[in-house]
């Protein structure tokens, strides 16, 4: 789009500009004419707080769980691990190194962790918690068991000295 | 010996940027949420690409200060919601059939909800780009008095 510069602001490239309509060879050449006329910068301003009033109002609430997923993802990115060198000592990797502006790093990971869906953790607690239970419970009837057994023997000495066993009778024959 | 894997990671975050992630998201998260799902209409998917927006919206000092950050907001969303899309997404645009009177409503869905480009739906609607870029205009500047 060979355009003069009148025509960003008559021909709606500034609004293309700002719902990212345009291509990146576009962008990049209405950003160079912002830079160059500032007087633009006004309307720009308008447009954006009118668009801003349009998308807000069309706006649908997320999950209340998506903050913490977020806040997770963004912890989950921080994770930087050591990599070998090609001399075979290990260094941090250096997010800047290889390329300044880059936002990214490149990292090698030796990753000795697996995922596991989100739902492994109740399901986890609860085995631990239903295996506590059990134990507590065997526990119990373990030693509740021996002292009935020991109740039991006690009974049968006292039942013995009380009941003495009747005397035969003598043998006639 | 665990796996050897490769992996390209954000830079980490300074306990401010998260601060200001945070603050954006409750300011702008709704707005953002809203124009995903106008174009990823499943849930789940809609939410992976919002959380994915947010956990990489550049924050850092020395970002990019010519544009609003809602406006920002507004553009990455539209971006990332597009690109999540399966390939197979068909853009008919056979079934849009501009009036004059409804030109820069179908202009703007075409280009912003559907990710066609100008030139396509000049060619599609057999009319001249500069007419796509005005009826562009036209619907954003009815955004105020709507």
């Amino acid at each position: 789009m060979a355009t003069k510069p009148y025509q960003y602001l008559e021909e709606g490239f500034l609004e293309a500009y700002l719902t990212g309509i345009v291509s990146e060879q576009e962008r990049a050449e209405m950003k160079q004419y912002l830079s160059e006329n500032p007087e633009s910068q006004t309307e720009l301003n308008e447009i954006e707080t009118s668009m801003e009033q349009f998308f807000m109002r069309r706006a649908v609430p997320p999950p209340p769980e998506l903050r913490d997923a977020i806040m997770d993802r963004i912890n989950q990115n921080e994770i930087q691990k050591w990599r070998p060198e090609a001399d075979g000592s290990k260094a941090r990797a250096s997010a800047k190194a290889t390329n300044p502006e880059s936002q990214y790093v490149h990292v090698e990971v030796d990753d000795t962790h697996i995922r596991v869906h989100k739902y492994w953790r109740p399901a986890f607690i609860a085995v631990f918690a239903l295996s506590k239970v059990f134990l507590i419970a065997g526990l119990y009837y373990y030693f509740k068991a021996g002292s009935i057994e020991r109740e039991l023997e006690q009974l049968r000495q006292q039942n013995s000295v009380q009941q003495p066993i009747p005397a035969r009778p003598l043998n006639t024959r | 010996m665990g796996t050897i894997a490769r992996a390209v990671v954000p830079l980490p975050r300074s306990e401010g940027e998260k601060g200001r992630l945070m603050e954006l998201y409750e300011r702008y998260g709704s707005m953002a949420y809203g124009i995903i799902l106008q174009i990823v209409p499943q849930p789940e998917q809609a939410q992976a690409v919002l959380v994915d927006l947010f956990a990489t919206l550049p924050v850092e000092e020395g970002a990019d200060k010519t544009e609003r950050v809602s406006a920002l907001i507004i553009r990455l969303a539209r971006r990332k919601a597009l690109a999540s899309r399966p390939g197979s997404v068909e853009r008919s645009l056979t079934s849009f059939q501009p009036t004059e009177r409804n030109l820069p409503k179908v202009v703007f869905n075409l280009a912003f909800w559907h990710g066609c480009h100008v030139t396509e739906i000049a060619e599609r609607l057999n009319i001249a780009t500069t007419d796509v870029l005005r009826a562009i205009r036209a619907y954003v500047k009815s955004f105020t008095v709507a």
